[in-house]
Formats: structure tokens, sequence, C-alpha cells
């Protein structure tokens, strides 16, 4: 008899607990301003950040996702650099204004605002990444939560960049409100998902190390 | 001085669409004999989807990312290019003689890019082995053997391996037998093209494609 006390027991707790899982749905914010400050004090501590990135594609006419990963740098006020690692290499480095790539061995630098839609979605990236977005002009935002995220629903107010990116959703830890994750969805469908993980936060890093050769 | 500017600009065009537009010919290739075997391609053999990290450079611009080939049937192609960072430069519906364009970035939404991209596409993949008719093994002065294909209103010209797989394949028009461009499959992995190199003759481009696996 006690046997299968514990067997209920047991089953219980796991359908509880996938209840609680199923139920955490995101809500309406209760309290955006506090949520505002907080974040906003997280970002004046951040001057530096470097993490692990991971990199989902979801095309509608393929049933896996195309997954890449590589490494995230990021130094105040506008260094950023994308490092590929797989499956292909790949570096993407946006310093002082000037996007720096190497792909298959050779290095190219561009102005950033040379094109329209790279430019957006160079400072979508760092402006997402430092979580400094929910006071944006260029998007009407709608702020949510669960239990242990906030998430800010953008949609962009530009119609060009509506044909681009039909909504961006950041995920931010209610722990230490750093951004978990940035979403990208575009008009079709289409999203991009690129979730960092092992964040190290104001870790030394020199201008140099954003630099491509 | 004037004129020293002049003749620089002269030059650097002249020496510019000499070097990127040299002109090639199969006009002395003799035809020897009809070619009875059917040429091999293993694309699509094994898996629907093919995925190529892409650097396409003309005219000194590059453009690189990721191309997604899906064969949905077998006359139907899904092609996607979309960037590193995953922002999508087209989405596009290929058959054998036509293309949907199901959406596109303005700077590459022209007919004569789309045109051009999608042909190449075809060929990279081997899409369209099966319009090929009247198969002839010609002499070109190559060890490879070499055969030609009437494609619609042009001729393709392979040189072949060993084992009937195409090593470099050529598109070719017009009454002077002119290349309007190549695409060399340098190296291969479980006899499926892993290293692509398409060289277009009449205009300034050149598309490399390395095969990657996406595997989780």
């Amino acid at each position: 008899m006690k046997k299968y006390r514990a067997i209920i027991a047991l089953v219980f707790v796991v359908l509880l607990s996938s209840l609680r899982t199923q139920n955490d749905t995101y809500v309406a914010m209760k309290d955006v301003a506090g949520f505002k400050a907080k974040l906003n004090q997280k970002n004046q501590t951040i001057n530096t950040l470097a993490c692990d990135f991971v990199q989902e594609k979801s095309l509608s006419f393929m049933a896996q996702k195309v997954i890449s990963k590589g490494t995230m740098k990021y130094k105040k006020p506008d260094m950023m650099k994308l490092e590929y690692t797989t499956p292909f290499q790949y570096i993407m480095s946006l310093y002082k204004g000037k996007v720096i790539i190497k792909d298959n061995g050779k290095v190219s630098k561009y102005d950033s605002k040379s094109n329209k839609v790279f430019k957006y979605v160079n400072d979508l990236m760092i402006n997402a990444v430092q979580g400094n977005v929910a006071d944006s002009k260029e998007f009407t935002i709608v702020f949510k939560e669960n239990s242990k995220t906030y998430l800010m629903e953008m949609t962009p107010i530009d119609v060009t960049m509506k044909d681009y990116v039909s909504k961006v959703m950041v995920t931010v830890s209610k722990a230490d409100y750093g951004v978990l994750k940035v979403e990208m969805t575009e008009k079709s469908g289409d999203y991009t998902l690129i979730t960092f993980i092992n964040r190290v936060y104001n870790t030394p890093l020199k201008d140099e190390e954003f630099l491509v050769h | 001085m004037k004129s020293f500017w002049y003749i620089s600009i002269v030059g650097c065009v002249f020496y510019t669409s000499f070097v990127s537009c040299t002109t090639r010919t199969y006009k002395k290739a003799e035809v020897e004999s009809t070619y009875h075997k059917t040429i091999q391609s293993k694309f699509f053999s094994t898996d629907s989807v093919h995925y190529f990290k892409t650097s396409i450079d003309t005219y000194g611009k590059s453009l690189s990312g990721i191309l997604a080939i899906r064969k949905l049937n077998a006359d139907t192609l899904k092609v996607s290019f979309f960037t590193e960072m995953g922002v999508s430069f087209f989405d596009v519906i290929v058959t054998h003689d036509s293309y949907q364009l199901v959406r596109c970035i303005s700077q590459l939404n022209s007919k004569g890019v789309m045109n051009t991209i999608v042909e190449d596409i075809r060929w990279v993949v081997l899409f369209n082995l099966g319009q090929l008719t009247n198969p002839v093994i010609v002499k070109t002065g190559n060890s490879a053997s070499t055969v030609r294909f009437n494609y619609q209103d042009v001729f393709i010209f392979t040189q072949l391996s060993k084992d009937n797989q195409p090593l470099l394949l050529t598109y070719v028009y017009g009454s002077k037998f002119k290349s309007k461009f190549d695409v060399k499959y340098a190296s291969f992995e479980n006899s499926i093209p892993n290293k692509i190199f398409v060289s277009h003759y009449n205009i300034d481009l050149k598309i490399d494609l390395t095969a990657i696996s996406f595997s989780h």
C-alpha cells in the first residue's frame, strides 16, 4: 500500500510541476515603470559582457532548425563582436561605427550606415544586448512577465523595416535583469532566436579585441 | 594632366573589361560520337536539403550568407538565402524553367539579378540534368572526357569524372559558342560536391559555395 501511495504522490508531483510549467505563460507586466527603472539601473553597471550564444533560424519549409553557435563580446558604448564557430567560421565585429567582417579568411570593412537594414539589425542587437530598448521610439512595445522572466514584445514602427522584421522579442531575466534571448520574427513567420549563455559581466576587454585581422 | 587622368581611366576600364569579361568559346570543339551513359548526381540522394556557406563577389562588392536549398518534389526547389545572423535576402520557389519570388530585399530585387542567381542555383545542385538532350562526346583538348548537351536554346558542356560525375560544367550560348558561366565542382564528400565555384564571363560575378551541415 505504501508503494502505491509513493507512486501516486510521485505522479501528483510530476503532474503539478508540468501544470506549473504549462501555466508559466506570459501575462501583462504589473509594474512597467519599476521594470524600466531596474533595467536602466542594470545598464548603468554594465561596461562589458562576454558570453556564448546559440542561434536558431527557423524556416517554414525546413523541418529542422538551422542552429549555429559562437561567442559574443560587448563593450560600451558601441563595440560588439559575434564570432560564429559552428558549423561555419565567421566574424562580425561592430567597432566604433565600422562593421568588420571576416569570412573565408578575407577581412572586409564598411561603414555601418551604408546599408539601412543591416544598420537597423546591428543597432537592434547592440541595444538589445544592453537591454537598452525599453524606451525605444522605433517600436511599440508590449511588456509582459512570467514567474522567471520579463518579455518585451516589440513591433517596428517604420514601414520599410516591417518588411524585414515584423516583431522582436527580448527576454530579460528576473534574477539579474540580464538579457537572455533576442528573437526576430520576419513577415513570413520565419524567425531567428539568439540565446545568450554563460554570461560574464564586466570582465576586462580591450578595444583591440574587437578588431579583426 | 587631364590627358593623364583620361588615359588612366580608359586604361582601367579597358583592363577591367578585358580581365572580367574574357571571352571563352567552345567553337572548335569537334563532335566525336554520341554519349550513351547517364550523368550521375548525388545531390538530394540521401537528404532533401543542402546548405551552403556562400560568398558572392561582384564588381568589388561582397555578400555572404547561408544558402538553403530544399527539393520539394522532382520538379520544384525551395531556396532561401539569408545572412549569417539570420536576416533573409530572398526566398524563391524554383522549377526547371521558371521561378516565383516569395520575398526579396530591394537591393537584389531585379529581374536580371534574380534570373542570373536562379540559373546558377539550378546548375549548382544539378537540378536541370533531366532537361538535357542530345548528348555527344566532344574533343576539347582537355584530357577529361567532355560531353555536350542541348539545353533549351543553348549548350551545356561538362567535363566528367570516371564515374560520370560533373567536375566542370559550362553554359555556352550563341553561334560563336561563347561561355556564359562555369560551375566547378572542386571537391567531394561522400560523392556529393562540397566545394563549388561559379564564375561568370559576361559580368563580374563569382560565387563560392561550401557545403555545411546543421546536424544537431
